[in-house]
């Protein structure tokens, strides 16, 4: 089974080189309550979601993304990347109880 | 006698279509924001209304046309030919007779024999024997009182009201379409013709009961161990609980044949889409060492020589699999040219308060072809073809029918010594008119219950034995409603 | 920023009556999914509230964003989205702030991000949930305060038994 805050970054599978766009693709396996679910008759689900995603390529954060609940269940984000240099790119998810993953893939040009 | 429409006719019925199209698309709304930006308005909306209010698919004359009359007796009283012999179809007749005994009722089916798709996972882990399953059109047609015509409809011309077969043309009063479903390999990534015949064959989804069972069946039967892949499609697949109890009764016969055997079910959903307690439960305290589940798993691929499934971020290799596919309405659907343009899964252009065919009274759907989100499921097709034979014996006599909503009964078998299963019942609130705004009820119906909107539902979601019988009386009761 | 005190401030007020509220129990269902139980659902927020802080009276223009979505979306939970803003990205030239709205939602905002222009071609892929029928609009804010945006019309198709 899958537990919570399994998690991929994906890059293609195919080569690239310096200055070529890249598509990142990642995921984590998370729950995302939004917290308006109802549970039987005893309340409502809390709210349990990735509330940030962060990229950091090299030293440099360059995406930040705060989300609401409004992100799917098991976020999925993918977003083009510019290669410009060799560096680990490291994505964070944190969720609303504190919780922290992270996962690096290496960028090699 | 309109024998021909010109291909000028033709051409001006499509364009008065596409003008209805664009003229309803003047309506959107603003959606104006007051404060921090006067000049800020939303862009019109698009019109993309999904049932929407235009005249409905042209007219065509058929492609397919054979100069023969069916070898059919003269009709006794108007005709109403049912086409597809499935849980919709076999329903169709039965009770259209029984609303109307002056009709003449004629059921088209291109197979031979009956098998249920419901029930047939719990045959695949030998629960019932083939006999429980299968059943004899001749019968229903028999003890029914219409007529069983072992045909393939090709076309219909629907000005002449004729429905063209292999055997000849049946002309009819009343034509209801249950075609059922078929397979979209384009949307796990396989778009190759030979691939798509090779996973088709070799990995068969066994949605559509026949021969892909029968592969399955002994595929499980003599399974020597490793991992055996089964799939959850994306989109309202027919049967939402099926993947999940096939999971269970595969693990279970590898769990009492002492297989080193593991079911790994890739599941394009984030999670179990229907029942998940109940499966859940059983995934866990029955077959922790007998499955595998993965979810959001969105197949991009599948390599037939390699064993291996290709997901957007892993790839699975398998031992064997049956592979379920997307889904989409029966093609017949769209060869007669009555595909609502904007269902994501090729479903018909049907008024869903009555179900006949957009501008056409004269033509109805029925079954897993249809595009409201109803459960594609045999017990919800039975009360839709129960009402909606009420809808044509009523229009026989100038009478409307008023609209109910339908309601839906569903076991799944979770484990098979002793048998138990799990229970969902609902009735669902009135269709999305898609024009009206939105009230805050099915805000909060949806949120609170992801994905689908009920006016009232009964869950037993603990696996007991009691379930298990009720779901075999559950079988006979439905079976008795067609045959 | 204006917009970001104003989410966080609100944000801040929903966390406290969470915790006010007080967990009753903590539940381990069958399986690995654990959850909380509350005795309310959060707030709802308003399209204004969300939107107004983001506009701060600025009129944005119907350029440069290409947002992409299924006008017929067939589960409301899980909504494929692809967001693309014409930009070079450079130092220069770049979208600072980048934000998704989903008018009907009880929470409109569905994300407010931040750039950097290091990342080259702006092209995001994300799967949003939507709760009903609802224009969902995308704002791009760039680095010398113009905005940009596109308002896209989603129809829920509400289905299957689930």
């Amino acid at each position: 089974m899958l537990k919570i805050g399994r998690r991929a970054v994906r890059l293609p599978r195919h080569e690239y080189g310096k200055d070529d766009v890249i598509e990142v693709k990642t995921r984590i396996i998370h729950p995302n309550h939004n917290g308006r679910h109802k549970y039987e008759d005893k309340g409502y689900i809390a709210q349990h979601f990735i509330n940030l995603i962060e990229v950091y390529y090299g030293d440099q954060r360059i995406i930040s993304v705060d989300a609401s609940a409004g992100l799917s269940q098991n976020p999925y984000f993918t977003f083009a990347l510019k290669v410009t240099h060799s560096a680990p790119l490291r994505v964070v998810w944190k969720d609303t109880r504190g919780e922290e993953y992270t996962e690096t893939v290496d960028i090699r040009v | 006698m309109r024998e021909n429409i010109s291909r000028r006719d033709f051409l001006r019925r499509s364009k008065g279509a596409v003008a209805g199209v664009a003229a309803a698309g003047m309506l959107g709304g603003s959606g104006q924001i007051s404060q921090g930006a006067e000049s800020y308005h939303g862009t019109p909306s698009q019109d993309t209304t999904y049932h929407g209010t235009q005249k409905g698919p042209p007219l065509r004359p058929a492609a397919f046309v054979i100069h023969k009359k069916a070898e059919l007796a003269a009709p006794k009283g108007p005709r109403a030919v049912v086409v597809g012999g499935g849980w919709g179809g076999l329903t169709m007749a039965k009770h259209l007779k029984l609303q109307s005994p002056e009709m003449d009722v004629v059921l088209v089916e291109t197979h031979s024999v009956f098998i249920s798709c419901p029930i047939s996972n719990l045959w695949l882990a030998g629960l019932v024997d083939q006999g429980f399953i299968t059943h004899s059109f001749l019968d229903a047609a028999t003890n029914n009182n219409y007529t069983f015509f072992n045909a393939t409809v090709m076309d219909a011309d629907r000005e002449k009201r004729r429905v063209y077969t292999d055997k000849g043309y049946i002309d009819y009063d009343y034509l209801v379409l249950a075609p059922g479903i078929d397979y979209d390999y384009d949307a796990i990534g396989v778009h190759d013709i030979d691939q798509q015949q090779a996973v088709m064959s070799r990995y068969p989804a066994a949605f559509k009961p026949g021969s892909e069972h029968l592969t399955l069946k002994a595929k499980i039967d003599n399974f020597e161990g490793g991992l055996f892949a089964l799939t959850v499609p994306s989109g309202n697949y027919r049967c939402l609980p099926a993947p999940y109890e096939r999971a269970c009764m595969v693990a279970s016969v590898f769990k009492k044949n002492k297989i080193k055997g593991k079911v790994l079910l890739l599941d394009h959903n984030p999670t179990i889409k229907i029942k998940r307690e109940g499966f859940e439960a059983a995934f866990h305290e029955l077959y922790k060492d007998y499955l595998e589940y993965y979810p959001s798993v969105s197949i991009v691929g599948v390599d037939v020589e390699k064993k291996t499934i290709m997901g957007e971020f892993d790839d699975y290799t398998f031992d064997d699999a049956a592979i379920y596919p997307r889904i989409r309405g029966a093609k017949l659907i769209e060869n007669l040219g009555l595909v609502n343009k904007y269902s994501p899964q090729k479903e018909a252009w049907i008024d869903q308060f009555h179900s006949n065919v957009v501008g056409d009274e004269r033509v109805y759907v029925i079954g897993d072809s249809r595009p409201t989100g109803f459960s594609k499921s045999g017990s919800t097709a039975q009360e839709e073809a129960k009402f909606v034979a009420r809808v044509i014996a009523g229009r026989m006599k100038g009478q409307e029918v008023k609209w109910e909503t339908p309601y839906t009964s569903c076991f799944s078998m979770v484990n098979s010594d002793p048998m138990e299963a799990i229970y969902l019942g609902f009735k669902y609130l009135p269709p999305q008119a898609g024009i009206t705004p939105m009230a805050m009820e099915r805000v909060v119906a949806f949120w609170t219950h992801t994905g689908a909107a009920f006016a009232w539902r009964d869950r037993k979601m603990e696996r007991s034995e009691e379930m298990g019988e009720a779901m075999l009386e559950w079988a006979r009761v439905h079976y008795n409603e067609m045959f | 920023m204006i917009w970001r005190e104003a989410i966080t401030r609100r944000g801040l007020l929903g966390k406290l009556t969470a915790l006010s509220t007080l967990l009753i129990f903590r539940r381990r269902a069958q399986g690995e999914s654990e959850f909380d139980i509350t005795p309310a659902p959060p707030p709802v927020y308003t399209l204004e509230e969300r939107l107004t802080p983001i506009l701060a009276g600025r009129t944005p223009k119907h350029e440069r964003v290409t947002l992409t979505l299924p006008p017929h979306a067939e589960d409301g939970g899980t909504v494929p989205m692809q967001l693309d803003v014409e930009s070079p990205m450079t130092d220069e030239d770049h979208v600072q702030n980048l934000y998704v709205i989903a008018d009907q939602n009880p929470d409109p905002l569905v994300f407010s991000a931040s750039l950097h222009p290091g990342g080259g071609q702006l092209r995001w892929k994300l799967n949003i949930r939507l709760a009903d029928n609802s224009r969902v609009r995308a704002i791009a804010e760039m680095n010398d305060g113009d905005l940009f945006v596109q308002e896209v019309e989603v129809e829920v198709l509400v289905g299957g038994c689930g």
